[in-house]
């Protein structure tokens, strides 16, 4: 778990150029202004290509959070 | 797991080289990383980190307009990473979807504001020809023309407008074909079906295209073509967010438009610079000797044999060919010039540095004589640790990485967007040529190794031959032409060399050579005039082909020979300068004479053959 957080946060910090320092499990659209629709859908192909899972459209669009994200993971493995 | 593993170890060297601000080290394994990980993570990372300015490079920055109809995004940090890694910097802002028509027509349009360098138009054909993307295509062969134009001449007719505002590049992508046509196997029985028109489409736009400034057509369809119709589209993607092509295809994509940003910025490398051993051919040419290297249309020959194709192709965009090889220069040119299946050849090269020196050195001093900027060179080498030392000492060189698989050589040339030109002139064409024969005139003043032993490898032979009806045309014809190595610049006809020749105070002959790759026929001219115990020469010169080779020395131990044989003791010699022959200048100097009289119009040279004789170098027979 702690393992996939940071991956995911590293992930996150990469594509929105912030600091990595600055986010947590809590972090989502509502407090990473980079974090808008276009980066939802890189974020999405990223996670894609770096867990090597497929994320299904209607599942993709609630992917809002870096909890949402980890518990997505967690549940394709 | 492999690459994994290379992957964690190549983001951790480079998360090292930037804590460590070494810019050299980082761009290196910045292109590794897009290498092994062409993702969306990995290049924005690159563009997060590596610094613009490249080492000894500063960065060009350019303004990218990318109006388009489908979504391009995720392959936008992909472009700009691949962009800085050839020191550009890349701002670039997207259109929006389908609104390229009004963001050209308005004048007050972000388009404008934004006052890009280089304008792409991506849209698709089922954007820009409903027509020709839904439904079964069946047009008449006379009316398929009227059609296509009713399509291209409207995007034209836009291009136009926007080159009136604006004075950037623009770049369009042609029409993609369907995975599948619509009406399956009958669209080959159409008169002018779905595949053909898309065709007739591309080739208008194509043509419309080459009638303008600055217009380009980047062929979209060929691109998809090459990667796999099918493997290119993620359908899903596109219902969902408008996203049509497959993430790992998303580098593919950005590739193709880095192609034109490259050249378009001017990061274009004008010469490019091989190694010989284990790049140009298989094997060492000093151990393996000429018929062991491995070239040819056999394997492994014919991964080197595809290597020099390709070389060959890029030079004839105007792009000219230097070697820098650790070698014996007679090896190397013997095997340049006798091995059989050799695609290249030395007229093909501009420049030579086979030698032991350092291959940094090497690349600077080809810079000098090319009289080009070090950045303009490219540079490839089998061996990484050149590579590497290149790469450190001159950074501004465009080091191409060759892996260990010689078979992939020549496709990574090929790729590279260094040799990319978008015009060419019959000038481009012709450089090579010219340099070449510069080179030749050159060759031995400028290339370093030891110079006797070059002599030697030639295997020179020399004849004199006194004027005969054989010889005299063209001994006329040398005083006549020559102006480099030509000591006194006299022009006589036939008639007066047969009348000198007739004469007994007079003694004329020429000079033959030869040498191992064949016979360059009568190259020099000597006329000597008897004066009591002074043989005057009175003419003196050697055609261009042969300068540069001791072949002078070899004409002035036969004058010394034929001034002993009638009794003379001293040899007297004009050099009077024109601005031609500076050449000529050191001849009589460098042989031994010494200077008698200075004139307004040259300076006396004198030799006292009592004291002093001249020898035939001992390299040539």
């Amino acid at each position: 778990m702690d393992d996939k957080l940071e991956r995911v946060k590293q992930i996150i910090a990469t594509l929105f150029n912030v600091d990595e320092a600055t986010l947590t499990i809590d972090s989502s659209t509502a407090n990473v202004p980079e974090w808008d629709s276009m980066g939802q859908l890189m974020l999405v192909l990223e996670l894609e290509q770096q867990f090597e899972i497929e994320i299904a459209p209607e599942k993709a669009e609630k992917l809002t959070s870096i909890s949402a994200i980890i518990k997505l993971i967690e549940s394709a493995e | 797991m492999s690459d994994l593993l290379e992957l964690a170890e190549v983001k951790a060297a480079y998360a090292k080289a930037a804590a460590d601000k070494d810019s050299a080290v980082m761009l290196e394994l910045a292109g590794r990383l897009l290498n092994i990980s062409p993702t969306l993570g990995i290049a924005q990372l690159i563009v997060n980190t590596l610094p613009a300015d490249l080492p000894g490079r500063p960065a060009i920055s350019l303004r990218v307009a990318f109006l388009r109809s489908f979504t391009v995004e995720p392959a936008m940090p992909l472009l700009r990473a691949l962009a800085k890694l050839y020191g550009i910097d890349l701002t670039i802002k997207v259109g929006e979807f389908n609104s390229y028509p009004q963001e050209i027509i308005d004048p007050s349009s972000w388009l404008y504001e934004f006052d890009p360098h280089i304008v792409l138009l991506a849209a698709q054909t089922r954007d820009l020809a409903p027509d020709a993307w839904n439904g079964s295509v069946d047009i008449a062969v006379d009316e398929a023309s009227v059609s296509a134009d009713g399509i291209v001449s409207p995007l034209i007719s836009l291009v136009e407008q926007f080159k009136q505002r604006s004075g950037a590049s623009f770049v369009i992508q042609s029409l993609e074909q369907p995975i599948v046509e619509n009406s399956g196997l009958l669209d080959s029985r159409r008169s002018v079906g779905q595949a053909e028109f898309i065709r007739l489409l591309n080739s208008k736009l194509c043509a419309d295209a080459r009638t303008m400034d600055n217009v380009y057509i980047l062929d979209y369809d060929g691109l998809v073509a090459r990667h796999g119709r099918q493997r290119w589209t993620d359908e899903k993607k596109w219902l969902t967010s408008r996203s049509p092509i497959a993430a790992d295809c998303l580098i593919h994509f950005a590739k193709e438009y880095l192609r034109f940003i490259v050249p378009l910025a001017g990061r274009i490398c004008k010469v490019l610079v091989v190694d010989l051993d284990n790049t140009l051919w298989g094997g060492v040419i000093g151990e393996d000797g000429i018929n062991g290297i491995k070239i040819g249309a056999e394997y492994p020959g014919a991964s080197f044999l595809a290597l020099q194709r390709a070389i060959l192709d890029i030079s004839e965009r105007g792009i000219l060919l230097a070697v820098n090889s650790k070698n014996n220069l007679a090896d190397a040119m013997e095997a340049l010039e006798t091995r059989a299946e050799m695609l290249l050849r030395p007229k093909h090269f501009a420049a030579f540095r086979i030698n032991w020196a350092d291959k940094a050195q090497n690349l600077r001093d080809i810079a000098a004589e090319l009289n080009v900027g070090i950045d303009s060179l490219a540079f490839i080498d089998d061996n990484p640790v050149e590579r590497q030392r290149v790469k450190h000492e001159l950074p501004e060189v465009t080091v191409i990485d060759l892996p260990a698989d010689p078979s992939t050589y020549a496709a990574i040339l090929r790729a590279s967007p260094v040799f990319e030109r978008l015009t060419i002139t019959s000038e481009d064409r012709d450089r090579g040529r010219y340099y070449a024969e510069q080179r030749e005139r050159r060759q031995l003043e400028t290339s370093s190794g030891s110079l006797e032993d070059f002599y030697r490898s030639l295997e020179m032979k020399a004849e004199f031959v006194p004027v005969s009806p054989e010889t005299i045309s063209r001994i006329a014809q040398l005083t006549q032409k020559t102006n480099q190595l030509n000591m006194t610049t006299r022009r006589y006809t036939e008639s007066e060399v047969q009348s000198l020749s007739d004469s007994p105070d007079w003694e004329l002959f020429g000079i033959k050579i030869a040498d191992k790759f064949g016979d360059n026929g009568l190259v020099g001219v000597v006329f000597l005039k008897v004066d009591g115990e002074v043989v005057d020469i009175d003419t003196f010169l050697l055609s261009c082909r042969v300068i540069g080779r001791t072949v002078e020395t070899a004409m002035l131990s036969k004058v010394d020979r034929f001034a002993r044989s009638v009794n003379a003791r001293k040899l007297t010699g004009w050099f009077y300068p024109t601005k031609k022959n500076e050449p000529a200048k050191n001849i009589y100097s460098s042989n031994g004479f010494t200077a008698a009289k200075q004139t307004e119009s040259g300076t006396l040279w004198q030799f006292d053959l009592t004291e002093n004789s001249i020898e035939q170098p001992s390299w040539i027979d």
